[in-house]
């Protein structure tokens, strides 16, 4: 499990605490799903493609998770959540067996607070023996420190570059002026 | 010598006045003209034009030669086939060396030797991403490397920063001599400067590694110009005089000469508003020809005085001429729209003449009595020109053609125009 400081928000979104798992498969096409067909093969990296919000245990109920070790990593980080205080978002994508995908930001609407994830897809190390052809699947279980009630929507990005420098935050220090004979 | 005034006159009648032989139609009829289409051109590409050099002298082909030998010792050390388990990172490293390879077999095909020379600093910097990446994709890292040559780069920069003297004949030899060699130093400093860290372990991301290492060849590839642009130089000439003072207080007056001149000739910011100035709506090439001439003022007129700042005097010269000829064509097309000296409808004819007078505007610059200055100024034409090309060919758009040579013809004209008044200001 890991627990991340605050990336670069986006200027409408704010960057909030989480913590998260993630996984990577490269025999199992779904690792979870809010489907009931289990065992459907997934042959392409859209299809792949998965993002469900779980703001209450209900909705846990929603989803299976694959029985495999992978998915009892995923199912055992989501169920330990407590969905009075917090929520989760989950979600999968393909990759090809050369590339990773990395969490770059995990944020919420500064108005709305509707969460949002950003990811980065970048090459895997050169000494990876890897072939561009085939497919694996990665997800991730992100927590939320909000409960989720309110949540109207939520969504995800995907950026080509894992490099970008964040930018600095805006100078927000204030100076008050002191009365005389003030301490 | 030519007066302040004389200048102002002079520039933007001659030049409203070649406009003029294009042929002053009627021009009130503002409804949009028809596109010229392709065919009606049956073939037509304009005349190669030989860009004329603003460089006194001409350096050696050693300089490109050591580029050269450089890339091939950097390609010599990456296997065509290399062995790299990730299929994404060889393919990668593969194409790399192969564009950088088929780049130093190509070479360059400039016409101008300060170009061919930028062209083959770039085949040597890809030729080290390739080497760069290759190395940190087997497992190399060159992180300690990348430190000490980014130190003595750094080193070597400074010290012939500082030992710049501005050795000449004349001030206006010292101008056309080391504004380039500024600009270099001003490649470097750029490329020295880190902008991301060598990755580690650098086997994870070859592709920054080898960007990196590019980029640290590139800033040494642009020392080594400098320094040998500067021994020819040297070499080419008796009876060097070092000419620095004599620039930096010539620069304070040019720089005021700039200043009165856009105040006193351009129109303010919201006065310059197309539709506070001319009566009919602007369209065609009249339109893109405006647009063009307003950007150009805005972009050369703000250079200038941060070239001083950083001591780079050639280049806050060669700046100042570039916003003085900008302002000049400015004035004149605003002039020759108004005065209805424009084609109100483009045909082939029009768009031939363009290109024609834009490269007899061009053709003119080395017969004026500052060659080699007015050469040095003349880069806006030169690019405005490839874009007339380009724009009549590859990317067929005859407005923006027409445009581009008739702002290339103005601006020729004009640098001359702005070479001369620069020159009489640098000599009195």
């Amino acid at each position: 499990m890991h627990s991340d400081g605050a990336p670069e928000p986006q200027s409408n979104r704010q960057s909030v605490d989480h913590e998260y798992v993630s996984v990577r498969s490269a025999t199992e096409s779904v690792l979870f799903s809010s489907e009931t067909d289990q065992e459907q093969t997934k042959n392409s990296r859209r299809e792949r493609y998965e993002n469900d919000f779980l703001a209450t245990e209900d909705d846990l109920d929603q989803i299976e998770f694959a029985a495999t070790e992978k998915g009892d990593e995923l199912a055992s980080f989501v169920s330990e959540t407590d969905f009075d205080a917090k929520s989760v978002m989950l979600w999968s994508s393909g990759v090809t067996e050369c590339h990773e995908i990395q969490l770059t930001a995990v944020t919420i609407g500064e108005d709305d607070k509707d969460p949002h994830l950003d990811f980065c897809r970048r090459t895997r190390p050169a000494d990876i023996s890897c072939n561009e052809d085939e497919l694996h699947t990665v997800a991730y279980a992100v927590r939320f420190p909000l409960d989720g009630q309110g949540v109207n929507s939520y969504g995800s990005g995907m950026g080509s570059n894992c490099h970008e420098v964040p930018r600095p935050p805006i100078f927000d220090r204030t100076v008050t002026i002191r009365t005389e004979g003030e301490q | 010598m030519t007066t302040r005034r004389g200048y102002l006159v002079g520039l933007g009648t001659a030049t409203v006045a070649a406009l003029a032989g294009c042929g002053a139609l009627d021009n009130s009829d503002t409804s949009e003209p028809d596109r010229l289409e392709e065919a009606e051109l049956n073939g037509w590409s304009p005349t190669e034009v030989v860009i004329p050099t603003g460089l006194p002298y001409s350096p050696p082909d050693s300089l490109q030669k050591s580029h050269e030998d450089r890339a091939v010792e950097l390609l010599e050390t990456v296997p065509t086939e290399p062995k790299i388990p990730n299929e994404v990172v060889k393919q990668s490293v593969v194409s790399e060396r192969s564009w950088a390879a088929t780049s130093v077999v190509d070479g360059s095909e400039a016409d101008r030797p300060l170009i061919v020379l930028r062209e083959w600093r770039g085949i040597r910097g890809e030729a080290a991403n390739a080497y760069g990446a290759y190395r940190a994709a087997t497992g190399t890292s060159d992180a300690d490397t990348v430190a000490s040559r980014r130190s003595s780069l750094r080193e070597a920069w400074a010290s012939l920063k500082s030992n710049l003297d501005y050795k000449a004949t004349t001030s206006v030899e010292a101008v056309v001599v080391y504004g380039p060699i500024e600009e270099l130093l001003e490649d470097a400093i750029r490329q020295i400067q880190p902008r991301q860290e060598y990755p580690s372990p650098a086997i994870e991301d070859p592709e920054q590694a080898g960007e990196i290492i590019e980029a640290i060849e590139r800033a040494e590839a642009s020392l080594d110009d400098a320094v040998g642009l500067r021994r020819d130089f040297h070499e080419s000439r008796d009876n060097l005089e070092p000419q620095w003072a004599s620039l930096a207080q010539s620069l304070r007056q040019i720089e005021v000469a700039v200043d009165r001149t856009e105040s006193e000739r351009i129109p303010h910011q919201e006065a310059a508003d197309p539709d506070e100035i001319f009566v009919d709506e602007l369209a065609g090439v009249e339109e893109e020809l405006y647009r063009e001439a307003r950007r150009s003022v805005e972009y050369y007129g703000g250079q200038g005085r941060d070239h001083r700042e950083a001591g780079r005097l050639g280049m806050a010269i060669l700046g100042a001429g570039r916003a003085l000829a900008s302002i000049a064509v400015f004035e004149a097309v605003i002039e020759g729209i108004k005065g209805g000296d424009f084609p109100a409808e483009q045909t082939p004819k029009t768009l031939k003449t363009a290109a024609q007078e834009a490269s007899d505007s061009i053709r003119k610059v080395p017969t004026a009595p500052y060659p080699y200055l007015s050469g040095s100024v003349l880069d806006p034409a030169a690019s405005k020109y490839g874009s007339g090309v380009q724009s009549s060919g590859e990317y067929f758009d005859p407005i923006r053609a027409e445009a581009s040579f008739r702002y290339a013809s103005l601006y020729a004209s004009a640098a001359v125009e702005a070479a001369s008044y620069i020159a009489d200001l640098i000599e009195a």
